[in-house]
């Protein structure tokens, strides 16, 4: 039922501002023990999940959100994820059934945390995603290997803040 | 010149110098490479298209082959970017990509384990034939071949993508391949040209850093479109097709039956082939001799016993699957947990006609299934030539990238790489079609 856990993810907060947003934050979610369990591997810009792809196509698919583009620029364009009004509704009957409801303990504990995500800056969420999916053992190699990927110093800000809020949620499994 | 030459319909001949690669024949004459000749590369397709019966080993030797004339057309350009090592590596990984597959391909999947983490144990595994000739050729072949198959790794993304992207060599011989073999001939495209116009681009990615990408001229993107719509096409009538899928279904639910017996009946346990205990689990199941052994004929022969089995159950769903008989199926749109209101009622009507419908209803969403059509969608700001298909030209402005379905004169693109509709198919017993139609639709 992970269709079911993403929908009320994004419900929780409304809308996610991009795809990308998205991704890390369930990344960091799913470390804290959130039950979706997407697969990801490493990708230019950190961690990236085909079936999270999969899965937000089938909801806008269903119409439970809705994607908006935005252009920013230089061939940018960010998608925002919105849920839209009868996807909440579908969100109320399904959470009304005995299943809805073991279904929405489940995801509770994660709703609050998804909703300090969502106001990340994005930046420093794509590298606290990238250095926990780089963390095996050591949280400084982790930052080293971080650093080298996306081509900044050790003493950069924002990846102190990333390691932070990294370790905040491997710590919290 | 000493060489190998392979026969196939697709290529006319693979050639392999044996002067430079006698190690690749000796890859190939690995057991555990053999082994993928009793693997069918469609599963169960021949139950819809009779003539796909053809082996992952055909399929893996085509890999090779143009992964082969992929190198000699980028060594061109390129050199500076391949290391002579990183060639044989992309050459062995061509050949083991598929070499974890399990019996009848994705459709056993769910019970004897991801193709891909199984792939890299063989390839590890220093008692391995596969290991022992790699390794005989370099010491770090065996690590660099599964760094370009493992999700978890640091080698060059670039690389990665020609064996898993979405325009890669693994796509581009499997689409024409199962296409001339099941018949369904929109599955051909101008595969040459696709091959030999790759380009290697350096792009900047978030400021500072920077990636090499997999790209392809403004000239290559008829032969791209004809490509993805040949995919489109092959997903919908192939890949997709309900009763290819209905009847893998019934092998998973067969063999999940039989897992289940074995927990609880030791003496039913003790009598499956040997390469089936593989399903039950734990650390001595884990065997690679059984896994040599685990494939196609094995699991077949399996079943044709379990026709009379004394559970009730297993020979029920034996006999379906061996007479190719008794599977209902219905489509509906939405995504699953909208419908769990009328799934319900559908388990209550089963169990009332004495069907567990653990075993006797299955529910498959699109997004599940192994093979998909390209979605321009799905990668959105995070396009890459891992996620998506990019070509670059320098006279397009910003960055002289852009995603195929972004390139004028590729409008048409869009009608078939959007997000999909969310569609559910539900598999069940024929027998009872009509009233589980009647709940489904509600």
């Amino acid at each position: 039922m992970k269709d079911y856990w993403l929908a009320k993810l994004i419900a929780s907060v409304g809308e996610v501002d991009s795809r990308k947003r998205l991704q890390k934050s369930i990344f960091l979610l799913q470390l804290s023990g959130c039950p979706l369990k997407c697969d990801y591997l490493l990708h230019y810009y950190g961690p990236y999940s085909f079936e999270l792809a999969a899965l937000v196509d089938q909801l806008n698919g269903a119409q439970i959100i809705e994607e908006k583009p935005e252009q920013l620029g230089q061939g940018v364009v960010r998608y925002r994820s919105i849920i839209t009004e009868p996807g909440k509704k579908s969100l109320t009957r399904f959470e009304n059934t005995k299943k809805g409801r073991q279904l929405l303990v489940q995801i509770e504990p994660f709703v609050g945390s998804f909703g300090d995500l969502n106001k990340e800056n994005a930046w420093v969420l794509e590298l606290a995603a990238t250095t926990a999916f780089y963390h095996q053992v050591n949280w400084n190699e982790a930052k080293a290997q971080t650093a080298h990927f996306k081509k900044l110093s050790l003493g950069d800000g924002n990846l102190k803040k990333a390691i932070d809020l990294a370790m905040r949620f491997k710590k919290s499994a | 010149m000493a060489q190998k030459l392979f026969r196939d319909p697709l290529y006319d001949y693979i050639l392999i110098d044996l002067n430079k690669h006698d190690w690749l024949l000796d890859l190939i004459n690995c057991p555990e490479l053999q082994r993928l000749r009793y693997i069918t590369q469609l599963g169960l397709g021949q139950f819809t298209y009779p003539g796909s019966t053809h082996s992952r080993f055909s399929h893996s030797l085509g890999v090779m082959h143009l992964m082969k004339e992929c190198l000699i057309h980028l060594r061109q350009d390129y050199s500076n970017y391949i290391k002579p090592l990183e060639e044989e590596a992309l050459l062995a990984a061509a050949l083991l990509h598929d070499v974890g597959h399990s019996p009848f391909s994705h459709a056993t999947e769910a019970v004897f384990g991801d193709h891909e983490k199984r792939a890299l144990q063989i390839i590890q595994n220093p008692d391995s034939d596969v290991h022992k000739v790699l390794q005989k050729r370099a010491k770090t072949l065996p690590q660099k071949v599964n760094a370009l198959l493992a999700e978890r790794n640091d080698a060059p993304a670039w690389q990665k993508s020609l064996i898993s992207g979405q325009l890669d060599l693994d796509r581009l011989d499997f689409l024409r391949r199962d296409s001339l073999y099941s018949g369904a001939e929109y599955g051909n495209f101008d595969c040459f040209r696709i091959v030999h116009t790759m380009e290697l681009r350096e792009k900047r990615i978030e400021g500072k850093q920077k990636g090499i990408f997999v790209v392809w001229p403004d000239k290559s993107k008829f032969a791209i479109e004809e490509y993805l719509f040949s995919r489109f096409y092959m997903y919908q009538s192939v890949y997709f097709h309900h009763t290819t899928k209905a009847f893998e279904a019934l092998l998973d639910r067969i063999l999940t039956r039989a897992q289940d017996i074995a927990q609880d009946d030791k003496d039913f346990a003790r009598e499956l082939l040997p390469p089936l205990k593989l399903m039950m689990g734990g650390r001595e199941a884990e065997s690679p001799a059984d896994f040599q052994n685990l494939t196609d004929h094995v699991v077949l022969a399996q079943i044709t016993l379990w026709q009379n089995s004394k559970d009730r159950i297993l020979q029920d769903l034996s006999r379906r699957l061996v007479f190719r008989r008794g599977i209902g199926w219905m489509e509906i749109t939405g995504t699953p947990f909208e419908t769990t209101a009328k799934i319900e009622k559908v388990r209550v009507y089963l169990s009332k006609q004495g069907m567990e419908h653990k075993y006797y209803f299955v529910e498959h969403t699109s997004q599940a299934a192994p093979y998909k059509p390209y979605s321009s969608a799905s990668a959105r700001e995070e396009q890459t030539s891992v996620n998506s298909i990019m070509l670059f030209d320098q006279k397009w402005p910003d960055t002289g990238f852009r995603e195929i379905t972004e390139v004028p004169g590729m409008e048409r693109l869009k009608a078939i790489t959007g997000a999909p509709p969310a569609s559910l198919r539900y598999y069940f017993p024929k027998e009872h079609q009509q009233e589980i139609t009647k709940l489904l639709k509600g």
